[in-house]
C-alpha cells in the first residue's frame, strides 16, 4: 500500500514538474537559435547582459558556452559545430582555428591584468607598493596554468613588465611611464629594492629575497621560482572557482583579469580615482604605442610547469569570429555587429573591459563587419594576436 | 527446565504476550498456527530479537545476557547450514562442544567419506537423534 | 541450450546498451596508431596513471573499511532516523564535482572549520594540492559505490545466520569475520573496483583541489589528459586515453577472474 501510494506521488510530481516546465518555458517560435562559445571572463559582461539585450533587440536566440579560450578551440577542433567564437587571447583564433575553421577575426576589446582579493585582510590600498603584499612571507598567490589559460602567461608578463617599471630608469619607456618623474619613481624603486634586495626584509625574513639590486626579474622569481617551490603559488584554472579559492583561503590573492572582479565578486587593487592600481604601463590592456612596444621587452617564458612558450609581451586582445561551418551567417553577424558598436561597448566598458572604439580586423571579414573596423596597427606585435 | 514469565514481544503489529510458562523435559514439540508465534518465543529465547519479561533456564536468567551467553543454539527450518563450509566445518562449528562429538556425529551421519566436501552437494542430510 | 523468446527480446536490449558502451571507446581506441600510443607513453601518461591508480586503490581500500561497519551498523537499525541518513550517502554523487571541490576547500583549506582543527594538531597542515585533498575528495565522491555494492550483498539473512553462529558461543565479531565476510568478498571486489574505477575519472573537483600534486607537480590522469587537449589538441588527449583505457580494461579484467564464480548464499 505504502509503495503503491509512494508511486503514484512521484508519477504525480513528475507530471506536475513538466506542466509547470511547459507552463514557464517561452513558446518555440520560428526563431533560429545560434550557438557560440566564448571566453569565461565573458560569462558576466556577454552572458548576462550583452545577449539578452541583443535576444531583445534582434528577436535572436542564442545559446552561448563559456569557458577557457584554448578549451573552446580545442572543442571546436574536435567537431563541436558553434556557430561564433570569442577568445580573450586573440592568437587563439589564428593558430588553433585558421584557416580550418574561419579565416577573419575582429579584435574588439582588451582587459588589463589585475591583483584580486576577496578577504579584507588583504585589502591594498591606493598607492600601497602591491608587490610587496603578494610577495610576502605567507601569503599565497593564484594564477591560472599558462597552458590551460591566456591570464595564466599574461600574468607572468605583467609580473616581469612590473619588475622593469619600478627597476629601470634608463629604460626610455619606464621614464614615459613615470612621466619623468625621477622623484616618484624613486620612492617605489627603494621600497623595491629594500623588500627584494640583499638585506631586504624578504631575505631577513628568510622567504626568498636577497636578489641584485634593480633586479627587474626579483618578484617573478619571488612568486613564479620561490613561491611556487615553498607551495605558495598555486597555478590553476581561474575560470572556475576562483572566488571558491579566494574564500577558502586556498589563496589569499589572484592574478587574473580585471573584469574577473565584477564576474566573482572580488576586490582588486586600485587607484584612488577607481581604475586599476596596475599602471597601463603593466597591466596589458593598452592598445597605445609606446605601452605597447614596452610590453614587448618582455616574454611569457615561465616555469616548467607553467610554460607556454617564449613569446614577446602584448596586450590583452579579445577576439571575435564566425566559424564557417555556419548556417546562420545573418544572424552570426548580426551579433557580431552589436557587439563591437555602441550596444556592445557600452555594455563592456560597464563591466570592466576596456572596447577597442574601432576594432581591428585580421583576414578576409564579410563585408558587414570589415566597415567597421581598420587594420591592426603595425606596432602591435604579431604574436599578441597571431601566437598562444 | 526453562521457565518464562511476563514476555512481551513486538515485532511490526505482531504481539507476543507469555504471561506464565514452565517447559521441561528432553525434547519438546511447539505446536500452533501459522503466525501464532512459534519462531518469536524461539528466537527470544536464544536472544535473536528483544523481548521484556524474564527468561530462566536451569534456575539462571538469561533474558539479559547476549547471545552467545545464553547456552542456547538455534537453528532455523531454512537457515541450519552454512552452505559456503565444508561437512567437516559444518558439524565442527559449535564452539562449545563436547570432546568426540565430531567423530560420533561423522560416523553416525555416515559422512566420512565426503567430510571435506562442501555442502550444497548433498540433496540431503541425515538427521539422526543423538544424546 | 534453447532459450525462451524472452531472452532473445531482451538480447536486443544488450545489445543496443553494449553499442553504446563499446563503440565510443572502440573508436577511441581506432583513432590513434601504434606508434602514437608508443610516442606518447613518453609524455608522462605512464607516471600520471601509475599515480592515479595507487590513489584510487588507497580510496577504495578505505571505502571498504568503512563500508563493512557502516552496513553491519545499518542494517541492525531499523529506525526511520537512520533510514533518512542512509540516503544521504548517494547525495555527494548528484553534487556537481567543480562544487564538490569547492565544497573540500571550504571546509579543509587551514583557515577553514575542519582545516583549522587539523591545523591545531598538524601545525604544518596544508590541504591543497596535497594526498590528503585528493583521497578525502575522491572519497567523499566514490565510497557510495562500495557501501551500496557491499550493503546489497548483505541481507536479513546475514543477520540470523550470525546470530545462529553467535549462538553456538561466537562473539558478534567472531561471527561476522566467520559466517558474513566470507561471503561477502565477492562484494568486497565489486565495490572496491567500482569506487577504483570512479575515482581514476575524477576531474572536475581535482581541478580545483589538486591541480597537481606538490611538490612533485605530477597530474591525476584526468587532470593530464585535460592539460593536454587543451594544450595539445585532440590527437595526443586520445592517445592518452587509450593507453588509459588498454590499462583499465587490464585491471578490471584480473578483478573480475578474481572474483570468480557467482555462489548465491542467501
Amino acid at each position: 500500500m505504502r509503495t503503491s501510494l509512494a508511486i503514484i506521488a512521484l508519477v504525480i510530481i513528475f507530471i506536475a514538474g513538466i506542466a509547470i516546465g511547459l507552463y514557464i518555458t517561452p513558446r518555440e517560435s520560428k526563431t533560429v537559435i545560434i550557438t557560440g562559445f566564448a571566453a569565461g571572463s565573458l560569462k558576466y559582461a556577454i552572458g548576462d547582459n550583452f545577449i539578452p539585450e541583443f535576444s531583445n533587440l534582434t528577436g535572436i536566440k542564442i545559446g552561448m558556452s563559456f569557458g577557457g579560450s584554448v578549451s573552446g578551440a580545442r572543442q571546436i577542433q574536435s567537431g563541436q559545430p558553434y556557430d561564433i567564437f570569442i577568445s580573450a587571447a586573440a592568437g587563439v583564433i589564428p593558430s588553433l582555428l585558421m584557416p580550418n575553421y574561419t579565416d577573419w577575426m575582429i579584435i574588439f576589446a582588451t582587459n588589463e591584468m589585475a591583483v584580486t582579493w576577496i578577504n579584507q585582510s588583504y585589502n591594498i590600498q591606493p598607492g600601497a607598493f602591491w608587490f610587496e603584499n603578494i610577495s610576502a612571507k605567507g601569503i599565497i598567490v593564484a594564477a591560472s596554468n599558462a597552458s590551460l589559460d591566456p591570464s595564466g602567461f599574461q600574468a607572468i608578463e605583467m609580473i616581469k613588465l612590473a619588475g622593469i617599471y619600478y627597476t629601470n630608469w634608463s629604460n626610455p619607456y619606464v621614464r614615459m611611464a613615470w612621466h619623468n618623474n625621477f622623484h616618484e619613481f624613486m620612492i617605489y624603486n627603494s621600497a623595491w629594492n629594500s623588500w627584494f634586495g640583499p638585506n631586504g626584509t624578504l631575505a631577513s625574513e628568510h622567504y626568498g629575497g636577497g636578489y641584485p639590486i634593480n633586479d627587474s626579474m626579483a618578484l617573478y622569481d619571488q612568486l613564479f621560482q620561490y613561491k611556487l617551490k615553498v607551495g605558495d603559488l598555486k597555478l590553476t584554472t581561474v575560470e572556475i572557482g576562483l572566488d571558491g579559492y579566494l574564500q577558502s583561503g586556498a589563496a589569499d590573492y589572484a592574478l587574473t583579469y580585471k573584469s574577473q572582479a565584477i564576474n566573482q565578486h572580488l576586490n582588486y587593487f586600485k587607484n584612488t580615482n577607481g581604475s586599476n592600481g596596475l599602471s597601463s604601463w603593466i597591466n596589458l590592456g593598452s592598445i597605445q604605442r609606446n605601452q605597447v612596444m614596452f610590453y614587448q621587452e618582455v616574454n611569457s617564458t615561465g616555469p616548467s610547469i607553467d610554460n607556454i612558450g617564449d613569446y614577446p609581451g602584448g596586450p590583452i586582445l579579445y577576439g571575435a569570429t564566425i566559424l564557417s561551418k555556419t548556417k546562420y551567417l545573418n544572424n552570426d553577424e548580426a551579433f557580431i555587429y552589436f557587439l563591437v558598436t555602441p550596444l556592445g561597448q557600452q555594455i563592456l566598458n560597464n563591466s570592466d573591459f576596456d572596447p577597442i572604439s574601432v576594432p581591428f580586423i585580421y583576414g578576409q571579414a564579410p563585408p558587414l563587419i570589415s566597415q567597421l573596423g581598420q587594420p591592426i596597427p603595425a606596432y602591435i606585435p604579431t604574436n599578441s594576436y597571431e601566437e598562444i | 527446565m526453562l521457565h518464562i514469565t511476563d514476555l512481551r514481544v513486538i515485532r511490526g503489529k505482531f504481539k507476543l504476550q507469555i504471561d506464565d510458562l514452565n517447559l521441561s523435559g528432553r525434547s519438546i514439540l511447539l505446536i500452533g498456527e501459522n503466525g501464532s508465534g512459534k519462531t518469536t518465543l524461539l528466537q527470544s529465547i536464544a536472544g535473536f530479537i528483544q523481548s521484556s519479561g524474564k527468561i530462566y533456564l536451569e534456575d539462571f536468567e538469561i533474558n539479559s545476557l547476549p547471545i552467545e551467553k545464553r547456552n542456547v543454539c538455534m537453528l532455523s527450518t531454512t537457515l541450519n547450514i552454512f552452505k559456503d563450509k565444508t561437512v567437516k566445518e559444518n558439524l565442527n562449528f559449535p564452539k562449545r562442544k563436547r570432546d568426540g562429538v565430531y567423530d560420533d556425529l561423522i560416523n553416525d551421519l555416515g559422512l566420512a567419506e565426503k567430510e571435506t566436501s562442501k555442502v550444497p552437494i548433498f540433496p540431503q542430510v541425515k538427521c539422526k537423534d543423538w544424546p | 541450450m534453447k532459450f525462451d523468446k524472452l531472452y532473445y527480446i531482451f538480447s536486443i536490449f544488450v545489445i543496443i546498451y553494449l553499442g553504446i558502451i563499446v563503440v565510443p571507446i572502440l573508436r577511441t581506441l581506432l583513432f590513434t596508431s601504434i606508434n602514437g600510443l608508443v610516442q606518447d607513453s613518453k609524455s608522462g601518461i605512464i607516471q600520471s596513471i601509475e599515480l592515479t591508480y595507487l590513489m584510487a586503490f588507497i580510496v577504495a581500500i578505505i571505502s571498504v573499511v568503512f563500508a563493512i561497519p557502516y552496513t553491519y551498523f545499518i542494517s541492525r537499525s531499523p529506525h526511520p532516523f537512520f533510514k533518512f541518513v542512509d540516503s544521504i550517502i548517494e547525495l555527494p554523487i548528484m553534487i556537481p564535482h567543480t562544487v564538490v571541490g569547492i565544497i573540500m576547500l571550504l571546509t579543509f583549506e587551514p583557515s577553514m572549520p575542519v582545516g583549522s582543527l587539523i591545523s591545531k594538531i598538524y601545525p604544518n597542515y596544508r590541504f591543497d594540492d596535497t594526498f590528503f585533498a585528493v583521497i578525502v575528495t575522491l572519497f567523499f565522491l566514490a565510497s557510495a559505490y562500495s557501501i551500496r555494492t557491499i550493503q546489497v550483498s548483505y541481507t536479513k539473512n546475514a543477520i540470523e545466520y550470525e546470530n545462529m553462529a553467535r549462538s553456538f558461543g561466537y562473539k558478534p565479531l567472531e561471527a561476522f569475520m566467520l559466517v558474513s565476510v566470507p561471503f561477502m568478498w565477492r562484494s568486497i571486489l565489486r565495490g572496491m573496483a567500482l569506487t577504483w574505477a570512479r575515482s581514476i575519472s575524477e576531474v572536475g573537483s581535482m581541478l580545483i583541489v589538486a591541480y597537481y600534486i606538490f611538490p612533485s607537480f605530477t597530474h591525476l590522469v584526468g587532470i593530464f589528459i585535460y592539460s593536454q587537449f587543451i594544450g595539445n589538441g585532440l590527437i595526443p588527449a586520445a592517445e592518452s586515453s587509450s593507453i588509459l583505457i588498454i590499462t583499465g580494461l587490464l585491471t578490471l579484467l584480473i578483478l573480475k577472474i578474481l572474483e570468480g564464480k557467482d555462489a548465491s548464499y542467501y
